[in-house]
């Protein structure tokens, strides 16, 4: 799950689109996306779903308008959207997933800088915790903690329920529960890969350590929905996908935001979280 | 000779993936009478309510001028900037705001680089120009980043807070760190300087009312209202030309979003 924020980013600038224009009477088939971990708007999401979703179409071989994405970053809106909206194709959280895990078939994953997975990691101040254990009913911020029972079941496999252990602070601002941890108002954040890895450019890096680093986790990646697609239509959506990073547009967003490419993607690839998730 | 060269080597360097073309100019036939000194004595002056005509007629000129200094480098982008800030044809002010980038890295290339109005026009310009493709806007982002961040170190004061102002709604609408630059709470702090030290040009309160609300949300909904309000009143004043009318419907936009009643 290796740089979450970053590839949410490119995967709603890929494989969602707008209301069709083609044909406005039929709209295209919604791709829902669920980006709550973060603080991308659907105002934000627009120029990039208005610029990329052409390419996703083109590559697929479908008329202009075929799909229309339909953006939330809450994760009730996202619950509510994929039961309302009939969508072909959900992006969601890897919790969600794991909650839906019988109607939902992985189609499509990425691969971020030769990485298909990502850890997350605590940190604290330098000599202010000594482990884990030490924090309890301390507060715990960051962007990544929408989803206590994910994380109790899958990061910290059981060891502990966040929503018990910590006094929980989340923020949808990434830097700011990371600045309040170097000024001492915040006992301890939950950082990703790529926020872990891009600290170096923060002034107070050095004053941070870590107290705990999960195992990796497989990055959340495309999922379609069984029982509104064919066989067909996700091959498609998996070539198109895959040959994403090579097209003239698509390449510029890949190498932008550090991506690889897209690989195929089956059940066997969230095996290890499966198992987790369904053990407590 | 050093000159020619050096407007060379910047026109050569330009990474920005932007066009080369000139915008046409509409009037050129009424041009025909102006020359240099007129085009300068023009433009140095030049602001939101000079007619587009002249400004026109001005950037024709320093156009047709070989031998540039910084200072005419640096006043062609500022006359690029103001047309192509409320140009409504889209093609035609990206042409023009990537003229004016490039005049831009002339002035700074000649020895304009300490000035801090040339370095916000260039970033003016700049942003203008690669904002209708996401990934070129993206791409030049940090640029951007450091020519606001120069000029406003420079001289936070040009263009009443400009700098601060539109460093704030950079630091507001990038995408966020660790992916970009966007820095929410920096860029709230810069947007409530500028307000605070700046309070008579209009885009102070109204770039601080929208960050206020998309960073805040209606828990800062009076303060939104407040920005708000200011805004729209002081954007009716005439020296802000057809900018003005165009920041009016900006801040009705975010009325309506916000559920905002000004008196």
């Amino acid at each position: 799950m290796k740089q979450k924020v970053l590839l949410m980013t490119v995967l709603i600038a890929t494989v969602s689109g707008t209301p069709a224009r083609g044909d406005p009477t039929a709209p295209g088939h919604p791709i829902v996306i669920c980006y709550t971990t973060g603080s991308v708007s659907a105002r934000e999401a627009r120029p990039a779903i208005e610029t990329m979703v052409r390419v996703l179409e083109r590559l697929g071989g479908w008329p202009e308008g075929t799909y229309q994405g339909r953006f939330t970053d809450d994760a009730r809106e996202c619950e509510r959207l994929v039961a309302s909206e009939n969508p072909h194709f959900v992006i969601p959280p890897l919790g969600f997933y794991l909650r839906h895990l019988d109607g939902l078939l992985p189609v499509a994953r990425p691969r971020v800088r030769g990485q298909d997975r990502e850890v997350l990691r605590v940190l604290v101040r330098r000599g202010a915790f000594a482990s884990l254990d030490a924090l309890k009913g301390r507060t715990l911020g960051g962007t990544l903690l929408d989803d206590p029972q994910f994380l109790g079941r899958v990061v910290f496999k059981g060891r502990l329920d966040p929503a018990s252990f910590f006094v929980l602070k989340p923020s949808r601002v990434a830097l700011r529960p990371l600045r309040d941890l170097a000024a001492g108002t915040m006992d301890a954040v939950l950082v990703n890969d790529q926020q872990y890895h891009a600290l170096g450019g923060l002034p107070f890096a050095r004053d941070l350590d870590v107290v705990f680093e999960s195992d990796p986790i497989p990055l959340p990646g495309v999922f379609a929905v069984e029982a509104r697609t064919s066989a067909d239509e996700r091959a498609r959506v998996g070539r198109a996908l895959q040959s994403f990073c090579g097209h003239a547009d698509g390449r510029s967003f890949c190498e932008l935001f550090g991506m690889d490419g897209f690989v195929p993607a089956d059940a066997a690839s969230y095996e290890s979280v499966r198992t987790l998730w369904e053990s407590r | 000779m050093w000159r020619g060269l050096a407007i060379l080597v910047a026109l050569s360097s330009c990474s920005l993936t932007l066009p080369d073309d000139l915008a046409a100019l509409r009037g050129v036939p009424a041009c025909a009478e102006w020359s240099l000194s007129d085009a300068l004595r023009v433009g140095r002056v030049a602001d939101r309510r000079t007619p587009p005509a002249d400004l026109e007629c001005v950037l024709l000129v320093l156009r047709q001028e070989w031998l540039q200094g910084p200072e005419q480098a640096a006043l062609a982008g500022r006359v690029c900037f103001l047309l192509a800030d409320v140009e409504p044809d889209a093609d035609r002010r990206r042409l023009l705001a990537a003229e004016g980038a490039r005049w831009g890295e002339i002035a700074e290339s000649l020895g304009g680089s300490s000035d801090a109005s040339t370095l916000y026009h260039h970033a003016m310009n700049l942003g203008i120009a690669v904002r209708d493709n996401v990934v070129v806007a993206l791409k030049n982002l940090g640029r951007i980043e450091a020519l606001l961040t120069r000029a406003s170190a420079l001289d936070p004061g040009v263009d009443q807070g400009g700098p601060v102002r539109v460093l704030g709604m950079l630091y507001i609408q990038a995408p966020a760190w660790p992916q970009g630059v966007g820095d929410p709470d920096r860029g709230l702090g810069l947007l409530r300087y500028a307000a605070h030290h700046f309070p008579g040009h209009p885009m102070n309160h109204l770039f601080l009312a929208r960050a206020l609300w998309e960073v805040e949300g209606e828990d800062a909904l009076d303060r939104v209202a407040r920005h708000l309000c200011r805004a729209l009143r002081l954007a009716e004043a005439r020296e802000w030309g057809r900018a003005g009318e165009d920041w009016r419907r900006q801040a009705r936009d975010l009325a309506n979003e916000a559920g905002v009643r000004c008196p």
